[in-house]
């Protein structure tokens, strides 16, 4: 369990140099790809919420470091990786259509939420913060496969660890 | 199994109480304990950010080093910087000079301008990871002499300032961020502003009173009334967008002269 931790920290961090050195460089009409959000949702749609707590207290944190916002990022992705998992555990079964849309669902909700802090502080229309929310969660959906194959690979190594055992 | 699957549940929603209250109650926001947290973690992930955007900056450079002459492709980027230098103060002082003759023509008044620029050159490893909040790290910190609130500005115009300074790296909030706000001044009509940023969305300008003759196109450049951004660094072009009929301020939108998409060598003003 716990290299399985380890190796999910490791994607992390890779994930993160990918994204901030060089997929922020590429910007499609204004947008560009953000695979964190993304990265957190499948795995909390894998493994459930209990297991992908402790990566959204991380990753949380990390965005926070990165963009000044001391636990805003912290407190909001492990809510949402919560009660998200928890519907998705109660209600769905895992399946490639509940996972585009749970991906869609989580990324979607985060950016409105934290688009719509803005559009109460600085005036910006609802309607525009629901735009681009809804463009960028499109826009990840395009990582999914990447990322499913990359974590997938992560658990195979652990189920196969456990079974030589 | 329902018990122990709901006992679960509200560990972890405990664990996420705990922390917010933390968060609230607690100042725990400005403790050292979360500077010096902070201060770990870019320690931790800048070298690999560097490590990175060097290794495809070296790689990109090797494929044009085939082609060129090794010794010519030197002294081209040499000459690239210091013209990218050159271009930056360059364009302070037309701001300056449109001033000059202005004040000459009325008052025939001598205008002692010593404008001088102090830069140091940068580069953008990295950026922001959430959009919403638009800043970029870039590889000059302490060491070098960069502090908190310089202006960082390309040959092309303002880009942003330095908000956290490290030992070898800095963070710079760009003027497009939702959190910039920047006092400016309309160069034709002498109006001054606040440009606030918008995040994917074009930058705003506010309080243009709608009775003003401001017109498309016309050129927006840094105040000089914050003590952070010097005088007539060029912003952008205004854009006017329809308003309401009661409105008391025209719906601007400023087109900035920096391209933020393409960041790549910028100067901080010392």
């Amino acid at each position: 369990m716990i290299t399985k931790q380890i190796k999910y920290l490791v994607l992390f961090l890779f994930l993160l140099i990918f994204q901030t050195v060089i997929l922020s460089r590429v910007i499609i009409f204004g947008y560009s790809f953000e695979l964190l959000i993304s990265f957190l949702a499948l795995v909390t749609f894998i493994e459930g919420y209990e297991n992908s707590f402790w990566l959204s207290l991380i990753i949380g944190i990390t965005i926070d470091v990165l963009t000044n916002q001391i636990f805003a990022f912290t407190i909001l992705l492990s809510t949402l990786s919560i009660v998200l998992g928890f519907i998705r555990e109660k209600l769905f079964s895992k399946n490639d259509i509940v996972l585009y849309i749970f991906v869609f669902a989580f990324d979607f909700l985060v950016y409105f939420l934290v688009g719509s802090i803005f559009a109460l502080k600085e005036q910006i229309s609802i309607f525009e913060v629901t735009k681009t929310s809804f463009i960028f969660s499109i826009i990840n959906l395009a990582f999914i496969p990447y990322l499913t194959t990359l974590i997938e690979k992560v658990v195979k190594s652990e189920v196969s660890k456990q079974l030589s055992f | 199994m329902y018990n122990k699957f709901f006992w679960r549940f509200f560990r972890s929603l405990a664990i996420l109480i705990v922390i917010i209250l933390l968060v609230f109650i607690t100042p725990i926001k400005n403790s050292s304990l979360i500077v010096a947290g902070k201060n770990l973690l870019i320690r931790i992930v800048y070298p690999f950010q560097y490590v990175v955007y060097k290794s495809l900056t070296k790689c990109s450079d090797f494929a044009k080093n085939i082609i060129t002459l090794r010794n010519a492709q030197k002294e081209n980027e040499r000459l690239r910087n210091e013209l990218l230098m050159q271009r930056a103060i360059t364009n302070s002082f037309i701001g300056l000079a449109e001033e000059n003759v202005r004040l000459k023509k009325l008052l025939n008044f001598k205008n002692k301008s010593s404008f001088k620029y102090n830069l140091i050159a940068a580069e953008v490893i990295a950026r922001s990871p959430s959009f919403w909040f638009n800043n970029v790290i870039i590889d000059k910190g302490e060491n070098d002499g960069i502090k908190k609130n310089m202006a960082v500005i390309n040959e092309d115009g303002l880009v942003g300032k330095v908000t956290e300074v490290y030992p070898n790296s800095s963070k710079v909030l760009l003027l497009i961020a939702e959190e910039s706000s920047i006092s400016v001044i309309i160069s034709r009509t002498k109006e001054i502003g606040v440009v606030v940023g918008n995040g994917p969305n074009l930058p705003k300008l506010k309080y243009i009173f709608s009775t003003s003759n401001v017109v498309n196109g016309d050129f927006v450049e840094t105040s000089g009334i914050s003590e952070y951004f010097p005088k007539s660094i060029p912003v952008g072009k205004i854009k006017i967008l329809p308003k309401k009929e009661l409105e008391l301020f025209y719906n601007i939108e400023i087109i900035p002269s920096v391209d933020f998409n393409s960041l790549r060598n910028v100067f901080v003003i010392k």
